[in-house]
């Protein structure tokens, strides 16, 4: 079974608990296996490609090895329980694991695993679909659901309009560089207007967001959202309670 | 407060561009993360960018001026980043509620009177103090020594008060004179270069 097929919002959900979860552990094993799991899940259960996977968990992956250098050489030292957990390790990875180690490693997992959750979710979840979800599921009113896809949409004008703003700069003699900040304020200010033009329109044709509206497509809770809900959620209670490391 | 429609589609396309210039400064923050590693601190580099992630409260706060702004403007945020496909997914909608409330404390303790450079900038601190906070839950900063976080709080807190009391209160200014926030709290007290 494919992981598109889920809610979006009882995913969402799922992560939002598991990491809330994860938030009250310091377990490399389990940051770890969650890490795994979730990448298990991409490459099998989604429609997600390897490369795509790999460019969404490039900057996950930088942003872990920065906190576990932060965390080994700066780190505020092991506790008392974890140097407890350390003593009943076998020599070799006692011998591996110097004082540093052991909170880099659980700093930065840490990471591993929210970033496993994050991927899994925006890797097999359509867009559109979670704000239809969190319409149902959440009572999203209609004008957030509707204006957020609006804005979404309006995404390739504002790249386009960033575009011929900047040309047109470049056509009066102005020296621009990357980060130069005048095209940016007058795109800004095009894209406000289109906005309140697009809310305008919207109202014309009758968008009322306080109305009751029919649907035409009315997402139903199925017995395999509760079961990936409940799986999760268990899994990483069982691993809260088994694990030692 | 009642959001209309058009409030909320400004708001969200400036979130979309604040989204935008966020992911830039990740960039630029990896090359400062390149030159801190030698020094063992590469996570600091992301740190004077930080006040970014504050802009889309910051703007719709001073700009709509009333309560509960901040909070709904900084979730809608959150929630387009996480439809932008950020590799956090729906946690940033955690982050995003509480960056939202953090912001907004010091104007509902001031019943939404003042939105001087002072109110501003003590939000700002407020909300890096807060941001400090949760990230020391839930992202394990306990793990990090005393005083480096004391000093990723200092460049949090420069990084917040320059962006989101000097350039963001600057920007929506601009914006009133442009004549495009009309009918919004913010073009009270600005001067017209067109009309508010």
């Amino acid at each position: 079974m494919k992981l598109e097929k889920l809610d979006p919002t009882v995913k969402a959900c799922t992560s939002l608990v598991c990491v809330i979860l994860l938030s009250f552990q310091y377990l490399v094993s389990l940051n770890i296996a969650v890490f795994v799991l979730s990448l298990l899940l991409l490459l099998t259960c989604t429609r997600a490609r390897g490369i795509q996977v790999l460019k969404l968990l490039l900057p996950a992956l930088v942003a872990a090895f920065g906190l576990f250098v932060t965390g080994y050489f700066h780190g505020r030292g092991t506790r008392a329980e974890d140097l407890q957990k350390i003593a009943a390790m076998p020599y070799a990875v006692r011998a591996a694991m110097s004082t540093g180690l052991y909170p880099a490693l659980q700093i930065s997992t840490r990471l591993l695993a929210y970033a496993g959750f994050g991927l899994l979710f925006a890797l097999s979840t359509d867009g559109e679909a979670f704000i239809f979800s969190l319409m149902h599921r959440c009572r999203l009113s209609p004008k957030f659901a509707y204006g957020i896809l609006a804005a979404i949409r309006l995404m390739p004008n504002m790249v386009r309009e960033f575009k011929s703003v900047r040309l047109a700069f470049r056509a009066r003699g102005m020296q621009l560089r990357w980060y130069s900040l005048p095209p940016v304020f007058t795109m800004l200010v095009n894209s406000i207007r289109w906005s309140q033009c697009v809310a305008m329109a919207m109202e014309s044709k009758g968008f009322d967001g306080d109305a009751p509206r029919t649907c035409s497509i009315v997402p139903k809770l199925r017995w395999y959202d509760l079961a990936f809900f409940s799986c999760w959620i268990t899994g990483i209670l069982v691993g809260m309670c088994l694990l030692r490391y | 407060m009642k959001w209309k429609l058009k409030d909320i589609l400004m708001i969200a396309v400036c979130a979309v561009l604040f989204g935008v210039i966020f992911l830039g400064a990740t960039y630029a923050g990896g090359a400062l993360y390149g030159l801190l590693l030698p020094l063992g601190m590469p996570s600091l580099g992301y740190e004077p960018f930080y006040g970014l992630y504050f802009m889309a409260v910051a703007f719709a706060v001073y700009v709509i001026r009333k309560p509960g702004v901040g909070i709904v403007a900084e979730i809608l945020a959150a929630v387009i980043e996480t439809l932008m496909g950020n590799f956090f997914g729906p946690i940033i909608i955690l982050s995003g509620f509480v960056q939202g409330a953090g912001f907004e404390l010091i104007f509902a303790l001031t019943k939404y009177k003042r939105f001087d450079f002072k109110t501003m900038a003590l939000a700002a601190v407020i909300c890096s103090c807060v941001t400090l906070g949760y990230n020391l839950i839930v992202s394990g900063y306990d793990m990090i020594a005393l005083p480096v976080l004391a000093l990723m709080l200092a460049v949090r807190i420069v990084s917040a008060v320059v962006i989101d009391a000097i350039v963001t209160p600057r920007l929506a200014d601009g914006l009133a004179r442009a004549g495009v926030l009309g009918g919004y709290a913010v073009c009270e007290g600005v001067a017209k270069d067109l009309d508010c």
